[in-house]
C-alpha cells in the first residue's frame, strides 16, 4: 500500500526512453551487431571463428588506413580526393625506389619508407597550402592534385607494374607477416587508429581541428589559424593513404601504377560518413571510422562467404549507409 | 629477258614504286581507352613501331578510360584525313557511330582485342572462347573431372565473357565438378581477388582450384592461397600470359598454367591488315585470330626472356608425346 501510494503521490513523470537518439547514436552498431549475428547463423563453421575476424580485419586494414587519414581532414571541413590517388602513390614509389636501390635491407626499406610517407606528407601540405591561403575548393584543388600524381605515377612507370620478383622480402614482409598469428597490416591498423584518436581526441591540435570544423569564423577569432592546421590535416590525410597503398602494395607484392587506390576512395568517404553517424552523431571520429570498416569489412566478407552474388554487396553496403545517414540526421530533423 | 618479260617486270617495278611512295603518305591514328593497362601498350606499341617502319605518320590518343573521348578522337582523326584507325583494345561495341563514320569515308577500320561487330575491317585477338575451353580443360584433367572450383571473372568486358562461356563449356561436360562463380569488382580487381580467394579458401575446405578470367587476378590469388598455407592443394589457372604471371608459372607454385596470346604480334598484324586493305586487298574475314601457347612451369620462358610463339605448344599432351 505504502508503495503505491508512493508512486501516485511522485510528482515527476516516468521518462520515456527516446528512440531517436537511441538510434542516431547507436544505431549503426547495432546493424554491425545484427550483420554479425546473421552471418553467424548463416554460415557458423566458416563466419564466427578467429581465422575469419582476422581476415576481415586484414581485409580492411588498408581501407581503415586511408580512412583514418581522410577522417582528420573531414575534422577540418575539408574533403581530400588526392587520397586515391595519393595511395597509388605510395604503393608504386616504395616498390619503385626498392627495386632500384636493390637492396634486401631492412633499413634501405624503412628509410624508403619513410621517404615516401614525407613525400606524400608534402603533396598533402600543398593541397592545405594551395586550399587555405589561396581560398581555393578543396574538392577541385585535391581532385586536380590526383590528377597530377596521376600524370606523375604514369610518366615515371611507364605504365609498368613493379613485379614480386624485384622488391626485397623486407618490404612485402610488412603485408603479408605476422605477428603472433595477427597480420601485420593489421597491427599497423590499429596502432595508427590509436595514434590518430589520440591526436584528435587528447591533444590541443586536435581539439583546435575540431574547433575549425565547428566554426571556422569563431576559432579564427579564438586565435586558431585554419591555414596551419589545413595543413596539418592535409598532410596527415597524404601520409595515411601512402602508407595505405604501401601496405597493399607489400600486401601483394607489386608496385601498381594504376588502380590501387581508386576503390579505397569511395569506400573511405562511405566508411568515414557512417563513423560519423555512429556514437557521436554528426561528428567524425576515428572510433566512429573504425566501426564504418569495420561494417563494410563485415558485409562484403560475410555475403561472399554465404555466397551471395557480388552485386549484394553493393547494394546492402549502399542501404546501410542510407539508414546510418538517416539515423544521424533524426536528431537534426527533430530539432528544425 | 623478251620484250614481254621487260613490259611486265617493268609494271610491277612501277606499282611497287608507287606502293612504296604510297606506303610513306599513310597518316595512320591509334587510338586506345585505356592505353596505359600494360597489355594494351604493348600492342599498341608494337603496331606503331611497325608502322613508322613502314614511313607512316603515325598519332596516339589514349582516352584514359573514357569511351567518349576515345570516339571523338577517332572521328577527329577522319575528319583530319587520316587514312586508316587503329583501334587498341576499346570495346568495338561501344564504337558502333565511330565504324559507321569509318564506312561512309571509305576508312578502313581495324582493331586488336576489341571484338567482332559489323562494319569493321577486321578484328585481330585471340580466340578467347577457345582460350578458355583450353585452361578449363587443364583444369578439369588436373583434377580428374571431380572437385571444387572457383571462377573469377568480370563479364562485362567482350573477351572475358567469351573466356567464361568456353569454361562453361569445358565445365558442362564434367557433372562432378561443383563451380562457384564469382564477379570480380572493377576498379579494385586486384585487391578484391584477393578478398574473394581469401573468403572461398576459408568458407570452402575442400576447394581444389581457381579459374580465373585474366592474369591481372593471378597474383593476389596465389596470394591467397599461399598465406592459407594451402598452395600443395590449391592451384590457379588463367589467359593472358602477362610477364609477372608467366614468372609465377615458371617458378611452379599455385600458378599452374596460362593460356598466352601474342600481344606483340596482335599490333604488328593489325598494321598489316591496314596496309593490305589499303593496298586494295581487305582481310578474308573479320575476325583473325593468332596462335596462343600453353604455358606451363615446364613451358615456361626463363626469368626475363620472352615466350616464343613460333615454337611453344598449345595443347599439353604435346610435350608429353615428344619425350
Amino acid at each position: 500500500m505504502t508503495t503505491s501510494d508512493t508512486a501516485k503521490s511522485d510528482p515527476t513523470p516516468a521518462r520515456k526512453f527516446d528512440w531517436i537518439d537511441f538510434l542516431s547514436r547507436w544505431g549503426t552498431l547495432l546493424s554491425l551487431v545484427l550483420l554479425i549475428v546473421l552471418f553467424s547463423f548463416g554460415r557458423p563453421e566458416v563466419f564466427m571463428t578467429l581465422r575469419n575476424m582476422l581476415n576481415i580485419l586484414n581485409q580492411v586494414s588498408i581501407l581503415g588506413m586511408i580512412a583514418f587519414g581522410l577522417t582528420i581532414c573531414l575534422v577540418v571541413g575539408l574533403f581530400d580526393l588526392s587520397i586515391g590517388a595519393m595511395a597509388t602513390f605510395g604503393g608504386y614509389f616504395a616498390a619503385r625506389f626498392l627495386m632500384e636501390l636493390g637492396y634486401e635491407s631492412w633499413f634501405v626499406v624503412v628509410l624508403v619508407i619513410l621517404a615516401v610517407m614525407a613525400l606524400s606528407a608534402l603533396i598533402g601540405m600543398l593541397n592545405g597550402a594551395l586550399i587555405s591561403k589561396l581560398g581555393i575548393s578543396a574538392i577541385v584543388e585535391t581532385l586536380a592534385m590526383s590528377f597530377v600524381v596521376t600524370g606523375v605515377i604514369l610518366g615515371v612507370s611507364g605504365g609498368r607494374t613493379v613485379y614480386a620478383t624485384e622488391i626485397p622480402d623486407a618490404f612485402t614482409i610488412i603485408g603479408q607477416g605476422k605477428i603472433a598469428g595477427v597480420p601485420n597490416p593489421v597491427l599497423i591498423l590499429l596502432l595508427l587508429g590509436l595514434v590518430l584518436w589520440v591526436f584528435l581526441e587528447h591533444t590541443q591540435t586536435g581539439r583546435n581541428m575540431y574547433a575549425l570544423g565547428g566554426n571556422r569564423e569563431a576559432s579564427r577569432l579564438s586565435g586558431i589559424t585554419f591555414s596551419k592546421y589545413a595543413l596539418i590535416a592535409m598532410g596527415i590525410s597524404g601520409a595515411c593513404a601512402a602508407l595505405g597503398g604501401l601496405v597493399a602494395g607489400a600486401n601483394l607484392g607489386a608496385g601498381r601504377p594504376q588502380g590501387v587506390g581508386d576503390v579505397y576512395l569511395l569506400n573511405a568517404f562511405v566508411a568515414v560518413f557512417i563513423g560519423a553517424s555512429t556514437l557521436k552523431p554528426g561528428k567524425f571520429h576515428i572510433l566512429g571510422t573504425a566501426i564504418g570498416v569495420l561494417l563494410i569489412g563485415v558485409i562484403n566478407n560475410g555475403l561472399s562467404v554465404m555466397g551471395v552474388q557480388t552485386f549484394w554487396q553493393y547494394i546492402v553496403q549502399g542501404g546501410i549507409l542510407i539508414l546510418a545517414l538517416i539515423s544521424a540526421s533524426l536528431n537534426t530533423v527533430r530539432r528544425t | 629477258m623478251n620484250l614481254t618479260a621487260k613490259l611486265v617486270a617493268g609494271a610491277f617495278g612501277v606499282v611497287g614504286m608507287a606502293g612504296a611512295a604510297f606506303a610513306q603518305d599513310v597518316k595512320l591514328g591509334v587510338v586506345a581507352v585505356n592505353y596505359n593497362s600494360p597489355s594494351i601498350q604493348r600492342q599498341a606499341d608494337s603496331g606503331i613501331a611497325y608502322a613508322k617502319e613502314l614511313g607512316w605518320e603515325v598519332e596516339l590518343f589514349d582516352g584514359q578510360g573514357d569511351q567518349v573521348a576515345t570516339n571523338n578522337a577517332a572521328m577527329a582523326f577522319m575528319d583530319r584525313d587520316f587514312d586508316a584507325i587503329l583501334n587498341v583494345a576499346s570495346a568495338n561495341t561501344q564504337m558502333s557511330g565511330v565504324i559507321g563514320y569509318a564506312n561512309e569515308k571509305d576508312v578502313p577500320f581495324v582493331s586488336t582485342f576489341s571484338g567482332l561487330v559489323p562494319g569493321i575491317t577486321a578484328d585481330i585477338g585471340s580466340n578467347n572462347t577457345a582460350d578458355g575451353v583450353i585452361a578449363a580443360t587443364e583444369l578439369a584433367g588436373r583434377i580428374e573431372g571431380t572437385g571444387k572450383v572457383a571462377a573469377l571473372n568480370w563479364n562485362v568486358l567482350p573477351a572475358l565473357i567469351e573466356r567464361e562461356r568456353g569454361f562453361d563449356a569445358v565445365m558442362a561436360g564434367y557433372p562432378e565438378i561443383e563451380v562457384t562463380k564469382i564477379e570480380i569488382k572493377v576498379p579494385g580487381q586486384v585487391d578484391d581477388a584477393y578478398a574473394q580467394a581469401n573468403n572461398l579458401l576459408l568458407a570452402n575446405p575442400d576447394l581444389d582450384a581457381f579459374w580465373v578470367g585474366w592474369d591481372e587476378l593471378v597474383a593476389p590469388v596465389v596470394r591467397a592461397i599461399e598465406q592459407s598455407g594451402r598452395e600443395a592443394d590449391v592451384f590457379v589457372v588463367s589467359q593472358d600470359g602477362i610477364p609477372e604471371v608467366l614468372e609465377l608459372v615458371r617458378q611452379d607454385g599455385p600458378a599452374e598454367l596460362t593460356v598466352a596470346y601474342n600481344v606483340d604480334r596482335m599490333g604488328v598484324v593489325a598494321v598489316d591488315v591496314i596496309k593490305s586493305t589499303l593496298e586494295g586487298n581487305p582481310p578474308p574475314t573479320q575476325l583473325l585470330t593468332l596462335k596462343p601457347c600453353l604455358v606451363t612451369a615446364s613451358s615456361a620462358p626463363a626469368k626475363g626472356e620472352s615466350l616464343d610463339f613460333s615454337t611453344c605448344g598449345l595443347f599439353s599432351g604435346e610435350s608429353v608425346a615428344g619425350n
